[in-house]
C-alpha cells in the first residue's frame, strides 16, 4: 500500500571538546559521560533493539567531530569506564543497605541498568560506540551526518577559507570514523547564510536541515512549505524543520517529556547523599555534581523535596501512550498535507540527540516505540531519511535559503551580543594570521610543523559555538570563559614561540596531549 | 600529534635536544638522547602554571588591523574595528555602511577602535568601510567582506524554477514542472510560521 507521508527524525548529538589530563577528576569532563551512559549507549541499545525484533526503520544521527574523536580518546574512554564503575559501587552499597521499599526497587533499577550499560559497552562494543553506530549505518537503518569541525557557527565567520576548513575537517573526521563520505551534514545550530552551500557541495554533501523559516523565507518562496525540501543553485537540498513535529517533544508546555509521571531531572541523589559516599564513589574532594542516579518523578508543580518516588512501570505506559499519540498525529498531517500538495509529504523533526535520555530520561524508548509503532502498526506513514527522500523525489524547486539558525530568536543573538562578541575580533585576527603562516611555512622542521598543527587545534578550538552559548544562557560561564580565552592564549603563545623561533617542548607536548582533537591535522589546510 | 621519542629518528631527536640546550648531543647515542630529553623536561607543576595562565584575561588588542561585519538579526548587524592609527594623518574618521552602489550610513567615529550594533534595511547586501575625509574624498582605511542582513520574514515573489541535483556533476539540471502554490499551501505556510516561532531553543523546561 502506498503510504501517505513520511517521518523524518534527526538527532543532532554533540559535545564541546573538553580533555583534562592535567586532573585527575574534572567535572566537565562529565557532560561527555553523562550524554554516553543517558543518551548515545540508550539510543544505540534502542535500535539495536529494533534491528534484532526486524524492525524496518530509518533514522538519522548527525555526530560532530568533536564528539567522535572524544569517543574514540583512551584517556576520556579510560575515565568514563571508571565513571561507571563508580556508579555500580555506589547502587550496590545503597541497595544493600537498609533502605527498603520503592526507594530499594529504584537503586535495584539503577542498579541493573549501568551493569547492563557497562556490559554493552566493553563486552558488545569493545569500548567503541563510533563501530557500534557505524554497524547501524552499514545496514541502512541509521542515516549517520558529519558537522562542521568544531560546530562554529559559519555564518559569523568572516573569512571564507576557515568556513571551508570546517567543512573539510567535518568530511573528513566523518570518513576517518565511518569509512565513508557523509551525504548529510549538520550545519552547527542549523545556522545558514548565503554562499555556504557553495562550500557544502564543492564537499560532496548533498543535504543539510534548517529552521523552518530558512525554508519558508527563501529568495523564492517554496511551493511545498516545509514538506519538501528545496534545491539551490549549487547542488545542495534544504529540508526545513516541520514545526508541528517537534513541538510535541521540545516544548515545554504541549511537550511529553514534562508529563508528571516522567522521572524528575533536577532531584539527583547526589545531593542527598552522606558526604563519605560523594567523596568515595563520585568525587574525591567532595563535590556535589548530578550523578545521574534521580529516583524521583516529576509529579507537578512541586518542590523538588515534594517530589514522588518514580514508578517506572506508569512511566513506560506513557511512553507507549505518547508514542501512539505521535504517531497518531503524524498520519492525520500527513493525510492533511497531501490533500493540498501533488505528492507524499516529508515531515522532518530535529532535535538534539542528548534531550533523549539525559534531559528526557525515558527519550530513547519513546524513540524506539514510535519507530516501532510506524513499522508495525502504520498505513499512513513510514519513516524516512533526508537522502532516501530526493531519490523519490529527485525533482524539486530550485531555491536560495533565507540566513537563519534554529537557536532563540531564529537566527543569531544567541551566540552574538554584548556579552559574547568580544570573541569575534579574536577569531576573525587568528584566522587570517593562520592562513598567512600557512602560506609562509612551506618547509618547516619537524618541531615547526607539530607546532603549527597545535596552533590549528587552538584556533578550530576557540571557534567552538559552545563557548559563546554557555556564556550567553548561563550555564557554565566561568569554564566556557576560561576555555574561550585558552585557546586563544595559547595560539598567540605558540606563535610568538615561532616568531622567536624559541619552541617550548614542554609546552608544546602538554598541549598536544590535552587538546588533541584532529590527530591528523596538517595545517597545510588554511593555505 | 604528539610522538614517542623512541619512534623518532636521531636528527629529529637533536632537533629537540637543541630545544632544551643539551650539551654534547651530536655524541650522543639515541637512546642517551632520549633519556636526556626525557631528564630536561620541566615538571608539571610549571605546565600547570602555564595552562593557569593562559585562562587568565586575553590582550585587549588583537596583534593586526580588523574590522568585522557580522549579521545579528533581521535588520541588525555588528560592526567591530581595531586599527593602527600611527601612520595615518587623524584619528577622526567614518564608518560607512553600502548596500550595493548605494550609501546607507555614514557616522562619525575615531579610526583607532569601536563597535555597535546597527540598524539597517533587512535582506540587503552591505559592506563595511572606516576611513576620513580627504580634500572632500573618503579615503578608505580598512574594509569588510560583504555580508546579507539577516531578513524576518517571506519574500512576494511568484518565481518558480524547478530542478534536480546531478550528485556526480554537483550540479542541477533544470526541469519544466507544472506544480503551482495552492490557497491551502500558502495558508499552511502562515500557519507554520506562527508554529515554528513558538518553538522555543530550551533542552527541557527548567525548574
Amino acid at each position: 500500500m502506498n503510504k501517505k507521508g513520511f517521518l523524518s527524525i534527526v538527532l543532532h548529538s554533540h559535545l564541546p571538546f573538553v580533555k583534562h589530563p592535567e586532573e585527575e577528576f574534572f567535572l566537565e569532563e562529565n557532560w561527555l559521560y553523562e550524554a554516553i551512559s543517558e543518551s548515545y549507549l540508550p539510543l544505540y541499545i534502542a535500535f539495536t533493539n529494533l534491528k534484532e525484533k526486524g524492525t524496518k526503520f530509518q533514522i538519522t544521527m548527525s555526530m560532530t567531530p568533536p564528539l567522535v574523536l572524544m569517543l574514540q580518546d583512551n584517556l576520556l574512554l579510560k575515565r568514563f569506564n571508571r565513571y561507571l564503575k563508580n556508579r555500580i559501587e555506589l547502587l550496590k552499597e545503597e541497595f544493600s543497605s537498609t533502605v527498603k521499599g520503592e526507594i530499594k526497587e529504584l537503586f535495584k533499577f539503577y542498579y541493573d541498568r549501568y551493569q547492563d550499560l557497562y556490559r554493552v559497552f566493553n563486552d558488545e562494543l569493545k569500548g567503541d560506540l563510533i563501530y557500534g553506530f557505524g554497524e547501524l549505518f552499514n545496514e541502512g537503518l541509521l542515516e549517520l551526518i558529519t558537522c562542521s569541525a568544531t560546530h562554529e557557527i559559519l555564518p559569523l565567520e568572516i573569512n571564507e577559507k576557515i568556513k571551508e576548513v570546517q567543512v573539510y575537517l567535518g568530511v573528513e573526521t566523518f570518513i576517518k570514523a565511518f569509512g565513508r563520505e557523509p551525504r548529510g551534514i549538520w550545519l552547527a545550530e542549523c545556522a545558514y547564510t548565503q554562499g555556504i552551500d557553495r562550500i557544502l557541495s564543492k564537499h560532496g554533501i548533498k543535504f543539510t536541515i534548517l529552521d523552518t523559516h530558512g525554508i519558508l523565507y527563501a529568495d523564492m518562496p517554496p511551493v511545498y512549505g516545509v514538506s519538501a525540501p528545496i534545491i539551490s543553485e549549487s547542488g545542495v537540498a534544504f529540508f526545513g524543520r516541520d514545526p508541528e513535529s517537534s513541538k510535541q517533544v521540545w516544548s515545554a508546555l504541549e511537550g511529553y517529556p514534562g508529563d508528571f509521571n516522567y522521572r524528575e531531572f533536577y532531584r539527583d541523589i547526589d545531593y542527598d547523599l552522606p558526604e563519605e559516599l560523594i567523596k568515595k564513589y563520585l568525587h574525591p574532594a567532595g563535590f556535589r555534581f548530578d550523578s545521574g542516579i534521580k529516583l524521583h518523578k516529576i509529579t507537578g508543580k512541586v518542590p523538588l523535596n515534594k517530589k514522588e518516588p518514580y514508578d517506572r512501570n506508569k512511566a513506560m505506559e506513557m511512553v507507549e501512550t505518547h508514542a501512539g499519540n505521535f504517531m497518531f498525529n503524524r498520519e492525520l498531517e500527513a493525510k492533511y498535507l497531501l490533500g493540498i500538495i501533488d505528492r507524499e509529504p516529508i515531515m522532518l523533526a530535529p532535535f538534539d540527540a542528548e534531550l533523549f535520555g539525559h534531559w528526557w530520561f525515558e527519550g530513547p524508548d519513546f524513540l524506539e516505540s514510535v519507530l516501532n509503532k510506524v513499522y508495525n502498526f502504520s498505513n499512513v506513514i513510514e519513516t524516512i531519511n533526508p537522502y532516501d527522500y530526493l531519490v523519490k523525489y529527485p525533482v524539486n524547486q530550485i531555491s536560495e535559503p533565507s540566513t537563519s539558525s534554529w537557536g532563540d530568536g531564529g537566527y543569531f543573538k544567541v551566540w552574538l551580543n554584548e556579552g559574547t562578541d568580544w570573541i569575534y575580533p579574536y577569531l576573525h585576527v587568528m584566522g587570517q594570521e593562520m592562513i598567512t603562516l600557512a602560506k609562509k611555512y612551506k618547509n618547516p622542521t619537524l618541531l615547526e610543523k607539530r607546532l603549527l598543527n597545535q596552533m590549528s587545534r587552538e584556533l578550530l578550538l576557540a571557534e567552538s559555538s559552545d563557548w559563546a552559548f554557555l556564556i550567553s544562557v548561563g550555564t557554565a560561564v566561568n569554564y566556557a570563559t576560561n576555555m574561550e580565552k585558552f585557546h586563544i592564549n595559547a595560539f598567540y603563545t605558540l606563535e610568538q614561540e615561532l616568531n622567536n623561533k624559541k619552541i617550548n617542548l614542554n609546552f608544546l607536548e602538554y598541549l598536544e596531549e590535552k587538546d588533541s582533537i584532529f590527530p591528523f591535522i596538517d595545517y597545510n589546510i588554511f593555505k | 600529534m604528539r610522538e614517542k621519542y623512541e619512534d623518532m629518528n636521531k636528527k629529529e631527536l637533536l632537533q629537540i635536544a637543541k630545544v632544551y640546550g643539551i650539551k654534547d648531543r651530536h655524541k650522543m647515542k639515541k637512546e642517551d638522547l632520549i633519556k636526556a630529553i626525557k631528564k630536561g623536561k620541566k615538571p608539571l607543576k610549571e605546565i600547570k602554571k602555564i595552562e593557569e595562565n593562559l585562562k587568565g584575561e586575553i590582550k585587549k588588542k588583537t596583534l593586526q588591523d580588523h574590522l568585522e561585519l557580522l549579521p545579528k538579526e533581521p535588520g541588525v548587524v555588528f560592526v567591530n574595528w581595531q586599527v593602527d592609527t600611527a601612520g595615518l594623518e587623524t584619528n577622526e574618521g567614518e564608518l560607512k555602511l553600502v548596500g550595493g552602489k548605494k550609501e546607507i550610513l555614514d557616522l562619525p567615529v575615531k579610526i583607532s577602535e569601536g563597535k555597535g550594533y546597527i540598524k539597517v534595511e533587512e535582506g540587503i547586501t552591505v559592506k563595511a568601510a572606516i576611513g576620513f575625509k580627504k580634500r572632500g574624498h573618503f579615503k578608505t582605511v580598512i574594509s569588510s567582506e560583504s555580508i546579507v542582513v539577516p531578513r524576518g520574514s517571506a519574500l512576494k515573489k511568484t518565481e518558480l524554477k524547478w530542478g534536480k541535483i546531478d550528485f556526480k556533476k554537483r550540479k542541477v539540471e533544470k526541469k519544466t514542472v507544472t506544480t503551482k502554490p495552492t490557497k491551502e499551501m500558502e495558508k499552511e505556510k502562515k500557519k507554520l510560521e506562527k508554529e515554528a516561532k513558538k518553538i522555543k531553543y530550551i533542552r527541557y523546561p527548567k525548574e
